[in-house]
């Protein structure tokens, strides 16, 4: 197990460098200079020289970007280019916002899902069925800007009950939790959506295996057929999934943060990119890789766990 | 071939999802002839009406028909939905024959396409219409290239499933070449889940180009398009929602179109495979 989770990390560090590599490229490759961003559009040259060397931008891409994977080994994400604030501060200073956003989005999630899910399956081809999986498959199909701006227009502007945007402190206090419903939900009717799905066909494969035709005839009961024999095996797929949105939402939900005013990660790095701050992007996108790689890890010994079939050579 | 028409035909929802893109494509094809307005007059002074005989879905904050610039940007998202997957798919059907047939170059492809998976979509697009400058056909690069190892994983499994089979043998023991074995016996025995998610990828691409537009990095303006027409909508929620109502309800219908027909497909071509998630 020791040596699997270590293969694992060790397998992870070319993905982590190929990642940065595409973010420094792409960020690179972008018109408009970030020194004049720095230095203001009117400022003489002399300044702009001096900027320039300050940043280290003279010096040829492949040695800015071994110093900058150098430093980023050691922690060091460099300086926003807008608010010359370490990047390792401004991600960190917005990282609660995000984790407290992703953890209340994919609780509602599989709070909804999971069940809508199971009665599906339980109750198949019958209108509860039918109904359920025609409202996941309509959330697929909903742009989530729309959502969002149908939700605002709804529970704030029409019965104001819940507030537009922003964040209010944290979640256990009534206005933080006030301020996250409307966002997390919005967040959360994708996720509800690919859950309840996953369950329902999960379920529907277990239902038919012979190990549960011989419970049933045993005389276990519809519930504990369902509780203790499908659901444990039925929820595998459903723990990938989980696993894989909480990873991907951890870095941050651009859209969603930015019609709500989410002060989150997400939000920073949909400015960065507009502002051409590289460092805050590359800092980002590097933050959200490592979420990824180590959710995924997570997942796969889940995964050992819920299925003892699986076995880590 | 037929068995599989039946089935597709017997699934109601995807028979719906056929008719809906059908319709849509007769709408954005004859946008000229269905208009009620020109999508580009303003009309000032009527700014922000609701729904009304003369205007069926109401007018924007310039006073356009808004039916008229729905029908007009069913064009361009259906348009970004097709190139964008298009883009996707080969790209990423290649990449997937080459490392699912060839192992010598399998973990090099695998391990990139690792790269851009580990990037979330939505900021990877973001990324790559900021570096290239927001236009109609940076979107659909930028839509294109985050479905591309989607594709690839799919096709190398695919792969790695028939190449070991006898008639893939037989033919090389014929001594028919690479490229042959892989376009003409490996590939279109495996197209029906490759199928099945473009149509899937194209409701996706058709999600993900509003998205952008929706963030102002898509097509720029006067050009209608649903997305920045939610978008512009959204100072006049109090006094006039339905400008942001309408253009999301019809994102709504294509996506919801091509996910119906993607599920049928999927019932008629390959009752077992699941639908692969994303995002």
């Amino acid at each position: 197990m020791t040596r699997y989770l270590i293969r694992r990390l060790l397998q992870t560090v070319p993905v982590l460098f190929g990642v940065s590599l595409l973010v420094f490229a792409i960020m690179h490759v972008v018109p408009g200079d970030p020194v004049r961003l720095i230095a203001g559009p009117d400022a003489p040259e002399s300044v702009v020289q001096r900027v320039r060397a300050e940043l280290g931008l003279e010096r040829p891409l492949h040695v800015q970007y071994l110093s900058f994977l150098g430093r980023a080994v050691q922690g060091d994400l460099g300086r926003s280019l807008r608010s010359r604030a370490p990047v390792i501060d401004e991600i960190l200073t917005r990282f609660p916002a995000t984790l407290e956003l992703t953890t209340v989005s994919m609780l509602m999630a599989v709070a909804v899902g999971l069940p809508l899910g199971l009665v599906a399956a339980v109750r198949r081809s019958t209108w509860v069925d039918y109904l359920s999986m025609g409202a996941s498959l309509s959330s697929l199909s909903m742009p989530i800007f729309w959502v969002a701006i149908v939700a605002i227009w709804l529970f704030s502007l029409q019965l104001g009950w819940l507030p537009v945007s922003g964040r209010a402190g944290p979640v256990w206090q009534w206005e933080g939790l006030r301020h996250i419903v409307l966002p997390a939900a919005t967040l959360a009717t994708t996720s509800v959506a690919i859950i309840s799905r996953l369950t329902r066909s999960g379920m529907l494969d277990v239902l038919g295996r012979e190990y549960v035709t011989t419970a049933r005839a045993k005389g276990v009961s519809p519930l504990g057929v369902v509780g203790k024999h499908a659901l444990k095996n039925a929820l595998i797929p459903v723990v990938t999934v989980v696993g894989l949105q909480y990873g991907f939402l951890l870095g941050g939900a651009v859209v969603t943060e930015t019609i709500f005013a989410w002060p989150g990660v997400g939000r920073l790095a949909m400015t960065a990119i507009l502002q051409r701050d590289y460092p805050v992007v590359q800092g980002c996108v590097l933050l959200v890789a490592v979420a990824f790689v180590l959710v995924n890890l997570f997942v796969d010994v889940l995964y050992g766990w819920l299925d003892p079939r699986i076995r880590y050579e | 071939m037929s068995d599989a028409w039946r089935r597709f035909l017997g699934h109601r929802l995807a028979v719906i999802g056929l008719g809906v893109i059908a319709i849509l494509v007769v709408l954005a094809v004859g946008a000229r002839v269905f208009s009620p307005h020109d999508p580009l007059r303003q009309d000032l002074p009527r700014a922000l009406a609701g729904p009304s005989a003369d205007f069926p879905l109401g007018t924007d904050e310039f006073g356009r028909c808004i039916l008229s610039r729905i029908l007009y940007g069913a064009r361009l998202s259906l348009l970004v939905g097709v190139i964008a997957t298009g883009i996707g798919a080969s790209a990423g059907i290649l990449s997937g024959l080459l490392a699912g047939y060839f192992p010598r170059v399998e973990s090099v492809v695998m391990r990139t396409m690792d790269v851009l998976l580990a990037f979330p979509s939505i900021l990877l697009a973001i990324a790559i219409v900021a570096a290239l400058g927001p236009s109609l056909p940076n979107v659909m690069i930028a839509v294109g290239v985050r479905s591309i190892p989607s594709f690839a994983r799919l096709t190398r499994s695919m792969v790695l499933g028939i190449k070991e089979l006898e008639f893939v043998q037989g033919a090389q023991a014929l001594g028919a070449g690479h490229p042959r074995i892989l376009f003409r016996h490996i590939l279109p025995n495996g197209i029906s889940p490759l199928l099945v998610f473009s149509s899937m990828q194209v409701a996706t691409a058709i999600l993900l180009a509003a998205i952008l537009s929706f963030l102002g990095l898509g097509v720029q303006p006067p050009t209608p398009e649903w997305g920045k027409m939610v978008s512009d909508g959204r100072s006049y929620l109090m006094e006039a929602p339905h400008v942001s109502l309408f253009p999301g309800l019809a994102i709504f219908v294509a996506v919801m179109g091509f996910n119906c027909l993607g599920d049928g497909l999927r019932d008629a071509l390959d009752p077992r495979m699941g639908r692969v998630a994303i995002e």
